[in-house]
């Protein structure tokens, strides 16, 4: 069981992927954590969180097969 | 009122459509919208809203033109570089369209101009190029209950929203995404990271189409959602805002707390 992980913006330039796949993990939490530990450069950027196109909370569970976005603020008009 | 068969034939092939008619035309021209920045975004924002007929269009810009800002100002020219911005636009969009009235203000968006002239328009439309004045224009429209029509972009993506517009009994805004603003050097400028000008130009006519729905009512407004658009890979990404904790928190919630906040300090 996995669950995606897309980014947008900025982000790809500081994860060098458009997306990943990862093994289930089931609180936000946890996938925060795991996120640093494979791109030390998200622990300096602001972004927001969204599972299956809704913004999550702090403390939100990740349902199974859960599309995951990291959404960082644009500001270039 | 009864209508100039000018009026009719230059608006015709809009009125013309279903569920469009002389009615919503009557409210484009009966409604008033105010344009930050009158740049990448801020030119096809303008262009659109004028040829469509809103009847009262602010624009409020205190650069002058550049040579590098005309790969997607569209409404500038060669001869323009080095005057100044909001009043060429004027110009330029009253040969567009003598029917609308144009309101030009050569001056930066600061909290005493928000707090002047906000309240005498119906939309605020931010166009604008950084945090400082996004967060401002935010938080002085939430203060004075005013809908805002934001859009911003990075390199070959671009965000729209519509906030302050109560959708099932909520009327969220900027701050439920990112209730602090991010420091200058986290987030690329345009002119760090680039900007091919047809992003802009997507992302502004979208703002346009937000602004358009937002008066006569037609289709579905994009408020407590986050639209946002990736010119290479042409994906279109939604994603439902909901209320943020921090929020309220970070906002100031008074106009005397609203006028002591320092926004360029905030943000540097």
């Amino acid at each position: 069981m996995t669950i995606e992980v897309q980014f947008f913006g900025q982000l790809v330039d500081k994860t060098g992927k458009s997306s990943i796949q990862l093994e289930y993990i089931s609180s936000m939490v946890q996938l925060k954590e795991k996120l640093f530990t494979l791109f030390p450069l998200l622990k300096e950027s602001k972004f927001v969180i969204a599972i299956n196109n809704k913004m999550a909370v702090e403390n939100a569970n990740i349902p199974e097969h859960a599309k995951i976005a990291l959404m960082p603020p644009f500001s270039g008009g | 009122m009864e209508k100039s068969k000018e009026y009719i034939l230059r608006y015709q092939r809009q009125i013309t459509l279903n569920g469009f008619g002389i009615v919503a035309q009557e409210k484009l021209t009966n409604a008033k919208v105010l344009v930050v920045g009158a740049g990448g975004l801020g030119c096809p924002i303008l262009q659109y809203i004028v040829a469509a007929g809103v009847g009262e269009v602010g624009i409020v810009d205190n650069d002058e033109v550049a040579l590098s800002n005309l790969n997607r100002q569209i409404l500038f020219g060669q001869e323009d570089i080095g005057k100044d911005k909001a009043i060429i636009a004027a110009q330029k969009l009253a040969e567009q369209n003598y029917l609308v009235k144009l309101n030009a203000f050569q001056q930066n968006c600061d909290q005493a101009f928000a707090l002047e002239q906000f309240p005498q328009y119906d939309i605020i439309v931010d166009a604008t190029d950084n945090f400082a004045t996004r967060y401002l224009i935010n938080d002085a429209c939430v203060l004075l209950k005013k809908p805002l029509v934001f859009g911003a972009v990075s390199q070959f993506e671009g965000q729209v929203a519509v906030f302050n517009v109560n959708k099932e009994g909520h009327s969220l805004n900027y701050r439920d995404l990112f209730p602090v603003p991010p420091k200058n050097n986290e987030v690329l400028s345009c002119a760090e990271g680039g900007v091919l000008g047809v992003l802009p130009g997507i992302i502004g006519m979208m703002q346009a189409m937000e602004v358009i729905k937002l008066i006569t009512g037609i289709g579905e407004v994009l408020a407590n959602e986050l639209l946002t658009y990736n010119a290479l890979s042409q994906e279109i990404y939604k994603m439902q805002i909901v209320q943020h904790s921090d929020s309220e928190k970070n906002m100031p919630t008074t106009l005397d707390a609203f006028n002591s906040l320092n926004y360029q300090w905030l943000c540097s």
